[in-house]
């Protein structure tokens, strides 16, 4: 658990004396084993609330605990190696191997090699990089997915309870980021680490986290489970930012089959169980159906999603 | 396939002057040959080149060259980490205005400026040669370590790398590339500036051109003008298989 | 006055100079502060003898510690002060080096020299980091303050028209050369400018035509790579027998004045050693035009020549110019070591000096060089931002 109390970053314009705040009184605590996300537009403060965390930016006031320590009780650069860090950019250390950059972080903690060699193999396996084929190359050999499916790896290679994301999927293009994100909450849901996510994309907020964050001005606008957001928007701000379609954009992080109810199915349309609801209902807007039939990869009936459980999820 | 083939037709490229002109070189110092070949400049008498063989003043010449490149990478390259850490821009841009003087300023000038406090000989001479060989390295060394992605930096330090940590396991092997560029041009370019620093006594292959033009022999200044350019080709080809292709 | 004073100070306070500043002025600090130790003249009876040196009188020696650490001082209680402080400190280096001299000249013969020693060198050098640390703080402060470290520059040609300086023995040797000095310093500007002027001429068609050409700019560029490899003096030396050939074939050559020591040489060695910056910014600058404005200019209907006149060069004259300005530097570098093959300029000075071991002399053809590839790449430099501003690229 990570909690934040009264955080400040405040920064003064050397040539006017002016004062700025980047982040302003915010407190907020990020549950164990959960996906937060901190939302926003550009300029809210969520990369300084982040960067905070693992103190590449230095508070102006507040605290910060992890598991009930104060963050500033420790060398910044120990805290750093407990806490995993992933960034949009990705950062992959081109003159070192994948396997040498998976295993930065083991390294600086002086781990025994042979036990590193081991975990950088299991990493690799992990996030769906074949160790064999993959171990020994350099990044620039690899596609942007591949690149942050080793980012992933190497923020997990010490295995830290928390894991710090920067826009981490910001970069890949549409199709690769979506693998990638489904690769991601796979690992999240055997591993269960503390994570908190900045992004300024509503959907990868709402498909990703278990909680969302949203933030204004350096302030937390509203800090909730993604349903509360989008039903329960806490000010026009939030109702603004999310947009009119928010609860279309959330159907859209979900999956027919995850969905789908027994019942009756003669005479409904059929559509694949691995389209995602959104596209669901507009099948059944199409062919003024108030439920369709959903199909497993084996072709056969599996389930009915009706007009009521969407409702009941978006 | 096809980038295969131009790879190894590129590195021949790199490979081959890097055995010709030292080959040259070697046959260049082998005693009395070159005279011999020169002496139709001279009227067929073959150029009398002292009583130091030609072998030995190459290499005292190349001995000038390392040693100065030598104290070099010990001033330069960390007074090039030291101007490019955070929060020292005003340094690096003293150093950056200083390195481009140095690189203005005539090399003659630069030697000769130290000759009133220093004499004649080598001692002029290696002061002039350090001081021009740190220009492109600490230059150099600045753009290499300003190039570094700083998305790596912000990756190595989230990482919990200690500043020493970031610099060597990060930013130096980066920037390895560009700083061994500014190296061999400053040795290459200090071949140049040792022949001058003949003229102020300090020996090397420069004096037999300083000799040959006092004694307006056409034929010794060819040797030494021969000799010298084939060492500076020589390094440039050797230390250009360290270097990147630019 | 303090409580005139008190308002800015405080407002000053807060825009206090940065560490790294601060770390500069303590660099320019440090040897100002070992000048005021160190001998300022050198005394001899004649140029060539050997001499006594003479420090700085006590009661300058205190004001030149008191100004030594004011600079550094000032930028951090009253940075709008730095500047004048940083000025006076480096005009006054050189006022005190005439004043010194002066001193150490009175009751001696006309054969005496007082020359500069190290801490005069060492002044001016701190003085000069203080000068362009107060350059880099003006820029934060704002535009107000911009000129006042600049202020130096009024001093210093005060410093030298009030004949200040004439007692120093390299004017006084300037003074017994004048003619000579004119006729070198006249030569060196001819050797370098001929040569631009040459390789411009000569480089200028020829990397309009290779950056059209793959293999024709890789080959083109190895080869003056190849040119400038070569140590300038073994460059000078090579030419010499080509020449002294081509001038005892034809005696037309030889009654135009080309043999193989001289001019001759020395303009083919500088103009080849200028092409290779010449090329290869022409190149790298008409290559660097962006694909994109090119396409336009064709889509608007512009000829080939059209093109090139009016969007492909203008784009590329900036960096072209940052070449002209390299091979600038480079010649004048090269035209001090052309004396050595009989062609004149400053070198004259500086092996003549060197001959008969007046330092001096050394300093009359070094220093002057020293400045002329100062001042030619400044001027090239502020053509290029002017250009550059013009072009909206900078």
């Amino acid at each position: 658990m990570i909690e934040l109390q009264h955080l400040e970053k405040r920064y003064t314009n050397p040539q006017t004396g002016a004062e700025f705040y980047a982040v302003k009184d915010l407190s907020l605590s990020f549950p164990s084993g959960e996906i937060t996300a901190l939302l926003g537009p550009s300029g809210c403060g969520k990369t300084t609330t982040l960067r905070m965390i693992n103190r590449l930016i230095e508070p102006t006031g507040g605290h910060i605990l992890i598991d009930g320590q104060d963050t500033r009780r420790e060398r910044p650069e120990q805290l750093r190696r407990r806490i995993g860090y992933v960034i949009q950019q990705i950062g992959l250390f081109p003159h070192l191997t994948v396997a040498q950059n998976v295993a930065t972080v083991p390294d600086l903690l002086g781990q025994p090699k042979a036990q590193t060699q081991q975990r950088v193999l299991e990493l690799l396996e992990l996030v769906g990089l074949e160790p064999g084929r993959f171990a020994q190359r350099r990044p620039a050999e690899l596609s942007g997915g591949q690149q942050q499916r080793v980012g992933v790896a190497r923020a997990l290679a010490a295995d830290p309870p928390v894991l710090l994301m920067d826009e981490p999927f910001g970069a890949l293009d549409p199709l690769a980021r979506d693998m990638v994100q489904d690769a991601f909450l796979e690992i999240q849901r055997r591993l269960k680490k503390t994570i908190v996510m900045v992004t300024h994309d509503i959907d990868e907020a709402l498909r990703m986290a278990d909680r969302i964050a949203l933030m204004n001005a350096g302030a937390l606008a509203q800090f909730g489970t993604p349903d509360d957001l989008v039903r329960r928007p806490a000010s026009d701000f939030v109702r603004q930012f999310l947009g009119e379609d928010a609860r279309l954009r959330q159907l859209a992080g979900l999956k027919a089959a995850d969905l789908m109810q027994p019942g009756d199915a003669t005479g409904l349309p059929q559509i694949d169980g691995r389209l995602n609801a959104r596209s669901a209902l507009s099948i059944m807007l199409r062919e003024r159906a108030g439920a369709v039939a959903v199909l497993g990869e084996d072709g056969q009936v599996k389930g009915v999603l009706s007009w009521q459980a969407l409702e009941q999820a978006g | 396939m096809t980038t295969l083939v131009a790879r190894s037709r590129r590195s021949l490229g790199r490979v081959l002057p890097a055995l010709l002109w030292p080959a040259l070189l070697l046959a260049g110092v082998v005693p009395g040959l070159l005279p011999r070949l020169l002496a139709p400049l001279a009227g067929g008498e073959v150029p009398d080149t002292g009583s130091t063989p030609l072998w030995q003043l190459a290499l005292v010449h190349l001995g000038f060259v390392l040693s100065a490149e030598a104290a070099v990478v010990l001033l330069g390259v960390p007074l090039a980490v030291a101007v490019t850490r955070p929060g020292r821009e005003a340094l690096m841009r003293l150093a950056e205005a200083l390195t481009g003087l140095g690189q203005t300023v005539p090399t003659l000038a630069i030697l000769a400026l130290a000759v009133p406090t220093l004499g004649l000989g080598v001692k002029p001479t290696m002061l002039g040669l350090v001081l021009y060989a740190l220009v492109p390295v600490v230059s150099n060394g600045v753009a290499g370590l300003l190039a570094v992605d700083p998305a790596l930096k912000d990756a190595a330090e989230g990482m919990g790398m200690t500043g020493r940590q970031r610099l060597w396991r990060v930013e130096l092997p980066l920037s390895l590339p560009v700083l061994l560029a500014g190296l061999r041009i400053s040795t290459v370019y200090n071949v140049g500036t040792a022949t001058i620093g003949a003229a102020l006594g300090a020996g090397g292959l420069g004096l037999l051109i300083i000799n040959g033009l006092s004694q307006q022999n056409t034929a010794l200044v060819m040797v030494g003008a021969i000799l010298s350019a084939l060492l500076a080709l020589s390094l440039d080809a050797v230390l250009g298989l360290f270097t990147p292709p630019e | 006055m303090s409580a005139l004073s008190s308002a800015p100070a405080a407002r000053d306070r807060k825009i206090a100079v940065a560490g790294d500043l601060q770390a500069v002025f303590w660099l320019g600090a440090l040897p100002m502060l070992a000048a005021c130790f160190l001998p300022w003249v050198l005394l001899r009876p004649n140029r060539i003898a050997q001499g006594e040196y003479l420090h700085l009188p006590a009661s300058y020696l205190a004001l030149g510690l008191v100004l030594a650490l004011a600079v550094p001082v000032s930028a951090r209680v009253w940075p709008r002060l730095t500047g004048v402080l940083a000025s006076v400190a480096l005009a006054l280096g050189f006022w005190w080096l005439g004043t010194r001299t002066g001193a150490a000249l009175q009751g001696q013969s006309d054969l005496a020299r007082a020359s500069a020693s190290s801490g005069v060198w060492l002044w001016l050098l701190g003085a000069g980091i203080a000068v362009y640390g107060a350059g880099v703080l003006a820029a934060r402060l704002g535009a107000v303050q911009k000129w006042l470290p600049w202020l130096w520059l009024p001093l210093l040609l005060a410093t030298v028209l009030s004949g200040q300086l004439s007692h120093w023995s390299v004017i006084r040797e300037l003074g017994v050369q004048q003619s000579r000095f004119v006729q070198e310093l006249a030569q060196h500007l001819r050797l370098v400018l001929s040569a631009l002027g040459l390789a411009v001429v000569i480089g200028a068609p020829l990397a309009v035509w290779a950056s059209r050409r793959e293999r024709v700019a890789g080959t083109v560029l190895g080869l003056a790579n190849g040119i400038q490899t070569v140590p300038s003096l073994a460059l000078l030396g090579l030419l010499i027998a080509p020449l002294a050939a081509l001038s005892s074939a034809f005696p037309a050559l030889r009654a135009m004045g080309i043999s193989g020591i001289g001019t001759a040489p020395a303009l083919t060695a500088m103009t080849l050693y200028a092409l290779l910056p010449i090329l290869r910014n022409g190149v790298v600058a008409l290559r660097g035009v962006s694909p994109g404005v090119l396409d336009a200019a064709r889509g608007m209907g512009m000829t080939d020549n059209q093109r090139f006149w009016r969007v492909q060069l203008p784009l590329a004259l900036p960096v072209w110019l940052s070449g002209l300005r390299q091979a600038a530097a480079v010649l004048v570098g090269v035209a001090s070591v052309a004396q050595l093959i009989g062609a004149g300029g400053l070198g004259y000075f500086i092996f003549s000096g060197m001959q008969s071991g007046a330092g001096d002399l050394i300093l009359l053809g070094a220093v002057p060089a020293a400045l002329l590839a100062i001042v030619l790449s400044t001027l090239l430099r502020g053509l290029e931002s002017v250009l550059a501003r013009r072009l909206g690229r900078a």
